[in-house]
Parts: C-alpha cells; structure tokens; sequence
C-alpha cells in the first residue's frame, strides 16, 4: 500500500523518494540517524558551576560488581560552557531497559528530547536535520545502523552521553537545534581485558589493555546477526533475497599519556549497512517496488587528538578524516551513489587571564569532497513536505557531480565570574559556507547563579545558524542561492540539588526560526527558498534519585509546542510536535549479581495531515492524495514500558551476565500513521513497535 | 504461503530488519486488482492522423480515450477538462490558468469514451498540458482550474487526468498489446469473436462459450511480449543511470477478486519477455457461474497507453 507518511528511513529503501535522506545521510556535516524507540533512565546532570578548571582523576562508571575494581580514569567535568548540559554515565547508559544496553537510544527520555520514530534526536521542537550528533568533538555521518536500530559504536566504550537540548556553547555551530555528544573512553591500562557479547540482534567482542608505560589499547567489532535468523527462520518466498541485510561496525584506539596533562588519542571508526531485496514481481501494492530494492551506507573515520597544558593555558587540538560511501537503487527508476572524502579539525584554547576570568579561543573546520549522481524523484522540503506519489514521469538526474564543502569556523568564548557564585558565558562565533558563499555571526550569552547551596538560577539566549542542506544548494535540483537559516534561543530556569541524592531542574524556553528553507509550491525552480519561519515554546522538568542502597530513578517531562510557516501559508504545528513526553525509569541493584530495570513513556501523537480524498493519473496509473489541514490531527498517544533484568556470575577473574530486555512489555499498540489503500480511500492504523524481547550473554575477562 | 500470511511476514521482517512501523496484520485494505466500485483505469491519446503515436505537438489535433469500470454496469455523466500545466517536478500536477477546453458527455462503465481537442499552438516545446476528467454519482461535475479539482453537488467527484507533453524530438508512441499473446491456463486466451454476446461482469454465463474456471482451483495467466514495444530513449552518452529504452509496466485487473497481484513488468533490461499471474477464485460463483472480466493494461511510463479485455466463465468447483 502506498503509505503518505514521510521518507525519512535512513536507507529508504522501502522508499523511492529517498533523496534527501540519503544525501543529508552522506553530508559532511552533522548529520544523525538516532534511535527511534528506547530511551532510558537518565540523569539530568546539570551544568556545574566548578571555579577550578583543572581536570582530576576520579573513578569512573564500572560496569559490574560492587566488589569489581577499575582502574581506568576520567576527568571531572570542567565548568560550565552552557547554563544546561544533560548527561547520562556510562553505567546509565547500558542498563536502560528498551535500548538493548544500547547508550545512544537512551537520550531520548532526558527533559528536552522527544519521542523519534525513525532515528535522528528532536530536541526542543528543533527537526531532527537541525540538530548536531558528535563522537569525541567530530560531526559523523551516521549513528545508528538502518535508522535508529544500533547506534554504530560499542556501548562499552562510550563513557557518558552530553545532551545539549538548546543554547549550547560556541564551541559548536551549524545547527539551531541542538548538540548530542558522544564521548569515548581511553581503554584500561590495569591488564588485559575482553568481552563478547551475543544477542539476537547482533554479536560483538571487545579487548583492551596496555601496551607500554602510559601506552594502552582498544579495538572492538560487531555484526548483525539478521542474516542468520533470515537464513534459517524466515521461509524462502517471503523474499528473494540476495544478500541478506546486514550490519556492523568497528572501533579502535590508542592513547597515550606520557604525563599527567597531556593525552594524545589516536582512534578509528567506521560502520556499513547493507541490504538487498530482489523482488521476482513488483510489489501486489507498488509498482515502483520491483527489480533490485537496497542500498549500503558506510563509513571509516580516523581521528587524532592532543590534549595538553602549557602552564595556565590548556590547549585540545584534534583532526579527523575519513571517506563516506552511498549506494541505493530502488526499483529501475531510482539509484544513487555517492562519495565523499571528508576532513575537519578543531583548535581550542583555554586561557585563565585572572582567576574570575578565563578566554577560550577556537577553530572549527569542517570540509569535504563530494562526488556522486542521483536519478530519482526530486527532494522534498525536510521538515513539512506531504508525501507524494513517486512518478516515473518527474524524475531528475543529478549527472555524475563534484563539489566541494568547507565550512570553517572561529569563535570566542568568557567566563567570567563577577562573585564566586555567579559565572556569566559571553561568546561569539563567526562561520563562513563556501558552497553559499555566505558567513554568519553567532553571538550567544548564558549566566548561572548559584543562590545557595540548594537553588541554581540559570538563563541564556543565542543567535545560530545553520547551513541548508547541500543539495538544497545544488544548481539544477536546488537553489545555488539559497542562504544559511537563523534561530534564536531563549531560556530560564532553576536547577535544586536536595540532599545527596535528589535533583530537579526545571527550565523554559523559546525559539525563533527565521529564514528556514522550504520548497517552492510543487518545487518548481528555483524550488528551495529561505522563505519559512518557526516558533517554539515550552518548560522541561527533569528528576533524579539516587540512593546509596543501589536504588535509581530518573523523571523528565517536557511541554512543549512547535510551529512552522511555510511561504505565506498559515502556521502549522511541527511535524514531531509533542505537547506531552513524559518519561519515567527506575534501576536496582537487587544484590547478588541481580540488576532489574523498567522504564516507562507517555508521548502525544504525532501531528498528522488527514487524508481528504485522491485522484488517479491516467498515465502513471497511480493516485495522489488530496490533503487536509497540514498537520492538523494527531497519532493516538504512545506509552511504552520496558524491562530488563540482567543476571551476572562472576567467574574466576571473570564475569558472565545474562539479561533479557523486553520492549514493549505490554504490547500497546502506539499507532504512527495509516496505510492507505492504493487509491487512499481506505486506511488502517499502522503499529508501532511490538513486543520485542532481546535476550543476551556477555562474556568479560 | 498464502498472499496474506507473506504480507504480514514481509512487514514483521521489514520491522526488524528496518526498525520501521510495521503495517498490522489485520483484514487487508481493497485489493488494487480487483474491480470493486467506480473507477478511473486509463486514457489512452492518440495524435491525428496517426492515432499510434501519444504526444501530440503543439496546434495538433489528438483524441483522448477514458475508460471507467465499476462493479455494476450502467451509464454516468462526465465532465472533462483540458489546461495547460504548471510547472511540477513533485507532487500532484496543476492548471496554470484556465481550461483552454471543456466538454460534458455520457459514457458507460467498461466501454472506452472518446473526445477530440486540439493542443494551444503557442505551447512550447517539452510543455506539459492534462486532459481531466470528472464524474459525480448524481448531476455534473464542476471543474476549478484553480485547485484543478472537480465538485459535485453532492458527495465527492470521481477524478482523474492524463498529463501529456509536447514532444522534443521523436514523438513517443503508443505501446500496443494486439500483438502480444495472453494465455489461460496454458490455452490462449481470445477476444470475444466479433457479434458474440458479451455478458456483463458478474451475470450468468454458463454455455455461453466462454473459457471456464473453476473455483477453489489455481489458474495461471501468462503474458508473452510480441513484437517489442520499448522503444529507444535518447539520452547523453553515459549519462547516469540512463535507460536505452523504455520500461513497460502491466496492471491487471479483474472484476473477482483472486488476482495475485496488480502490477508486472517488462524492465528496460529484461531479456524474459513473459510474466505469469495466478488467479485462485476468492469466493464461490453461483451455480450458473459467474462472468469474469479480465483487463490489462500496458502503460510505457512516458504517456504511452493500451489496454485489452478477456472474459471467462467462473464455475463452482
């Protein structure tokens, strides 16, 4: 059946019109595939208001039993370059229930981050192409494995997750939305360790240790294992499948502290998704689905970076490259591939100039080269374009093109504490785009006022920009004189810290999109201009408990509401609008090895743009959708709980767990959208995801 | 396995493989090849005076064949249409300004209706131009250029339109399927002889010589391409992705339901010129059988339509 909703499925390959996700999936800037449907319990760590910023070495997140000692080190946090900053550790992140221990799927239960059903992180009203996702400082091209399944990396290297949901630091820029960062750890130095995982999902092994006197190692792999339960499981004329789907992913490091300031890190990232259906008849539904119907999608990054410290000032300088790959066919009227050799660097300086104040300089750098065709349907606008039938009789072809990308950056950035408990965050950031030809000035400022050792009052408000997709700039499928974006931010709140083990933070904010680019009526030429604006406005309120006796829990709950104006049109909500998301998640350590979770969401629907009536094309044989007001119903509410218990046997010097993550527990239905009958005139409820348990062993040493 | 289990498999194995909703499992909305209500199946242009080629040039006279089934014979009024085209690279085409033609005319559900227009003079080369037609259940359609929409005083029109461009070069024809063989079964599967009765959809036809079915039983309908209709594209040498001839796409249709799909295709590529359609009986005929009507329509995905009707004697088992 012909479904109108949206192609936003990273390797589209149940979706011809899948231009521009594929393309934003290969861009050289932040691009993101996040997790569509678990999140996690989750601290909403906030931004501490720290005077020294010299790093100490603390204990990190351990993974296992209480009697289990580590080595490895950390830093703490250093002071606050945005009034809000949401965290989750390591241990947070891996025992979420509903994410498989995945740490990346478990973001999306902090204050601030929606509910996404297909990948990319919403936070506070922002589209999801509108919001940054970073490992270690550099921008990837994609974090989840087919839009939202896993994300790409080892959940056992990741050591804390940061959620930026608005008015971040300058430090990062080419987003009006907001920042996800990633942070890898430095592998063990205590003696050789290693891991294997297996699950129905996928299966993965891990090994670190030291190599030499402040030398030490990491490397890790995973594989899907769907090829294996599509050979064996699902019988033979369900599809003809030549290759079975397929996924994995690497990583690697090597770091290097020859003192006690300085680190140097060389690691390795890449990932590859791959799929292909061959389909003997075209689709009972679709005509457009016959032939070959897949694609792969992969990725190889190297990164170095050196951190160190030169008297007062501290210095973190960091390169990457690395090479993206694309390929997609759909049926015989659509196929694309492309290339890309990316490379990108940061600079930063902190400078203490008196002990109330502290500059911090930097240089962001982001470039690539682009080589790739395209034949296919044209791109619809990202965020607000209805669906449409793909005809034969509309395609265009980008013909084998190259282009350049280089997007460099400086910014400037204070903090200033006039009194001891109050730091105000000045800064500004000056970006260049040489595929526009434009350059944007981000100043941006923050405050947070420690009122006693209880009540933190914090507020900020920024200017930033962000860069139109680049084939939105392409001449012949987009508009080369398209311009950067604007948004500005503005946000109050208040964060308690009562006792030792409970926090609230409560903060609101508004948004103003200016210049948002939008297609043309029926994308006739130019068909992208900076001609759509936005407004967003809620209040987020986050919980967090801790008590010595192995007892977690965590609350968040945002209202919130998101609108855009496309051209002269009348508002419309967001096309991920929320006005409720609410997450509840609970951990504990029973004892014993025994660790038990659940984790509980109630999320308002959708915005849904209602099905009017159709007409038929005589020539295409196909029937286009007369819509009703954009956006103007909803998806019934989504509530989901998951579980999880994990079980851990220590043996010998090792360690074996068993866990079994249960999605969906009680099987709700969460409809996300109809199908309709070919001619729309008949439509159903589609599900959601359904009761899914994950049953897992994990093997350490 | 049957085509509802392996539809529901297909969407629990595309959930899990892409993390996509999966569709429910439920009663399966209208089956697009059966014939189940009012509805607009084809046009078919044919350019003056050589009705074989589809894209008439600008000033031309061409004529335009609709054809409209339904599950019920019996006549309907039509409201139709011509403008010139908006420019469209995505989404539903429009008018851009008023119909330059519009004619009203009474047709009758499974028998081709025809009208003549001739295109604007000044229309440019490579110009779009749609031929719309409209039909209410009661009265007659109006049509709004603006929207490009048609409104009946009661109820919602049924609508449809035919989009066609003046040609840059070789004109695009027709494809045509009278030189193709349909088989039934392994028994070609024939035009009624000229003068034969030819009962209606779902009336009674047992000993009226038409080819039999029997319920509960699965046939197969096979399709053998002729003389080859893909004609050749012309494109930029090694332009990207470039097809040297056309893509014939097949819709089959049937007024009861057992059809296994509702489309085929000859790709551009193929070397097979054949494709098989099975038909297993979804519900049983009444003692006198049940006449079947079969359609198939050939389409080149540039504007080039044919069409054909077999008909069958559906049996009890």
């Amino acid at each position: 059946m012909r479904r109108p909703v949206r192609c936003s499925f990273a390797l589209a390959v149940a979706c011809p019109s899948i231009f521009a996700g594929l393309v934003s999936a290969a861009r050289a800037e932040q691009t993101v595939l996040p997790a569509p449907v678990e999140p996690a319990p989750v601290a909403v760590e906030p931004a501490p208001v720290a005077v020294e910023p010299a790093p100490v070495a603390v204990e990190p997140a351990p993974v296992a039993d209480e009697d289990e000692v580590y080595e490895a080190v950390a830093e703490v946090d250093a002071p606050p370059r945005q009034t809000t900053r949401r965290e989750l550790d390591a241990r947070e992140l891996t025992t979420v229930p509903g994410t498989s221990g995945d740490p990346l799927k478990a973001i999306d239960v902090l204050p601030g981050v929606a509910r996404s059903n297909d990948g990319d992180p919403i936070l506070r009203g922002a589209a999801q192409h509108e919001s940054g996702v970073f490992i270690d400082g550099a921008s990837v091209p994609f974090l989840y494995h087919f839009g939202g399944l896993r994300s790409v990396i080892h959940p056992r290297l990741v050591e804390k997750v940061e959620v930026y949901p608005g008015n971040f630091s300058v430090r990062y820029g080419r987003a009006t939305g907001g920042i996800v960062e990633a942070q890898m750890r430095d592998p063990r130095s205590d003696g050789l360790h290693g891991e294997i995982e297996l699950s129905l999902l996928d299966s993965s092994a891990l090994i670190e240790g030291p190599i030499a006197e402040g030398l030490s190692f990491e490397a890790a792999a995973r594989r899907s294992n769907i090829d294996f339960v599509f050979d064996n499981f699902v019988p033979e004329d369900t599809f003809d499948v030549v290759v079975a789907p397929l996924y994995w992913d690497y990583q690697g490091a090597v770091s290097y502290r020859p003192d006690d300031s300085a680190r140097l890190r060389l690691s390795f990232l890449g990932s590859r998704d791959q799929t292909t259906l061959a389909f003997a008849d075209p689709s009972a539904e679709n005509v457009a689905l016959r032939g070959s119907v897949g694609g792969s999608i992969e990725f190889h990054r190297a990164q170095l970076a050196y951190t160190d410290r030169y008297g007062d000032v501290a210095q973190s300088l960091q390169v990457y490259g690395g090479t993206q790959r694309l390929e997609q066919k759909v049926g015989p009227n659509s196929e694309a591939y492309f290339d890309v050799v990316d490379l990108g660097g940061r600079a930063e300086w902190e400078l203490p100039l008196a002990e109330e104040l502290t500059l911090i300089a930097g240089l962001d750098v982001e470039a690539g080269a682009f080589t790739g065709a395209y034949r296919g349907s044209a791109a619809p606008q990202l965020e607000g374009g209805l669906s449409n039938p793909d005809n034969a009789r509309d395609l265009i072809t980008i013909d084998r093109t190259s282009f350049l990308l280089f997007n460099p950056a400086a910014y400037l950035e204070a903090r200033y504490f006039p009194i001891s408990r109050l730091v105000i965050i000045p800064g500004f950031r000056v970006d260049y785009y040489h595929q526009n030809e434009a350059a944007t000035l981000n100043p941006r400022l923050g405050q947070r006022f420690e009122l006693n050792d209880v009540v933190t009052l914090k507020s900020a408000i920024g200017w930033f920009s962000q860069p139109p997709e680049y084939y939105e700039a392409i001449p012949g499928v987009g508009n080369p004189d398209i311009a950067p974006y604007h948004a500005l931010h503005v946000s109050a709140g208040t964060e308690l810290q009562v006792g030792d083990g409970l926090s609230f933070d409560v903060e609101g904010f508004y948004k103003s999109i200016v210049d948002r680019v939008v297609s043309t009526p029926s994308s006739a030429p130019p068909r992208f201009v900076n001609d759509g604006k936005g407004r967003v406005v809620g209040l987020e309120v986050g919980g967090k408990y801790r008590s010595g006796g192995g007892l977690a829990a965590q609350a968040a709950y945002t209202l919130s509401r998101s609108e855009r104006q496309d051209r002269d049109e009348a508002w419309r909500l967001f096309d991920r609008d929320q006005t409720h998301v609410l997450s509840l998640a609970v951990g504990y350590e029973l004892g014993a090895g025994w660790h038990a979770g659940a984790r509980f969401r109630y999320v308002t629907g959708n915005p849904l743009t209602p099905v009017v009536g159709s007409f038929y094309d005589a020539g295409a044989d196909l029937y286009y959708p007369i819509y009703g007001e954009h956006n103007g119903t909803r998806d019934p509410a989504f509530q989901q709980l998951d579980l999880r218990v994990e079980k851990g046997f220590a043996i010998g010097s090792g360690r074996l767990s068993l866990y079994l993550d249960v999605q969906n527990v009680y099987a709700a239905e969460n409809a996300e959208g109809f199908t309709y009958s070919y001619d729309y005139r008949e439509r159903e409820a589609t599900s959601g995801s359904p009761l899914f348990p994950n049953l897992g062993v994990r093997g350490e040493l | 396995m049957s085509k509802r289990s392996r539809a529901c498999l297909r969407s629990l194995v595309s959930w899990l493989l892409f993390a996509a909703a999966a569709t429910a499992c439920e009663d399966p909305l209208t089956d697009p090849a059966l014939i189940a209500g009012p509805r607009i199946v084809g046009a078919r242009v044919g350019a003056e005076p050589e009705p074989a080629v589809a894209e008439p040039g600008a000033g031309q006279r061409a004529s335009i064949e609709w054809l409209v089934l339904s599950d019920v014979a019996g006549p309907f009024n039509a409201r139709v249409a011509w403008c010139v085209a908006a420019p469209t690279v995505l989404g539903a085409p429009r008018c851009d300004g008023a119909p330059f033609a519009e004619q009203s005319a009474e047709g009758a559900f499974g028998a081709p209706l025809g009208f003549g227009f001739a295109l604007p003079a000044e229309l440019a080369p490579g110009a779009a131009w749609l031929a719309w037609i409209g039909i209410c259940d009661g009265g007659e359609a109006v049509f709004d250029a603006a929207s490009s929409a048609f409104t009946c005083a009661e109820g919602e029109a049924l609508s449809g339109f035919y989009r066609g461009f003046v040609p840059e070069g070789v004109p695009n024809r027709n494809p045509t399927l009278a030189d193709d063989t349909l088989a039934l079964d392994g028994a070609a599967w024939q035009a009624p002889a000229p003068g034969t009765p030819t009962p209606e959809a779902g009336e009674a036809c047992l000993g009226q010589g038409l080819p039999e079915l029997r319920a509960e039983r699965r046939y197969s309908i096979v399709f053998e391409l002729g003389g080859d209709d893909r004609e050749a594209l012309e494109s930029e040498p090694g332009t990207y992705a470039a097809h040297p001839r056309e893509s014939l796409v097949y819709t089959h249709l049937a007024s009861h339901a057992g059809l296994d799909r509702a489309f085929s295709a000859i790709d551009y590529d193929a070397t097979q010129l054949t494709f098989e359609v099975p038909f297993d009986a979804e519900q049983l005929p009444g003692e006198d059988g049940e006449t079947l009507r079969f359609f198939l329509f050939v389409r080149d995905e540039r504007g080039g339509v044919d069409w054909l009707m077999r008909q069958a004697c559906l049996l009890p088992p």
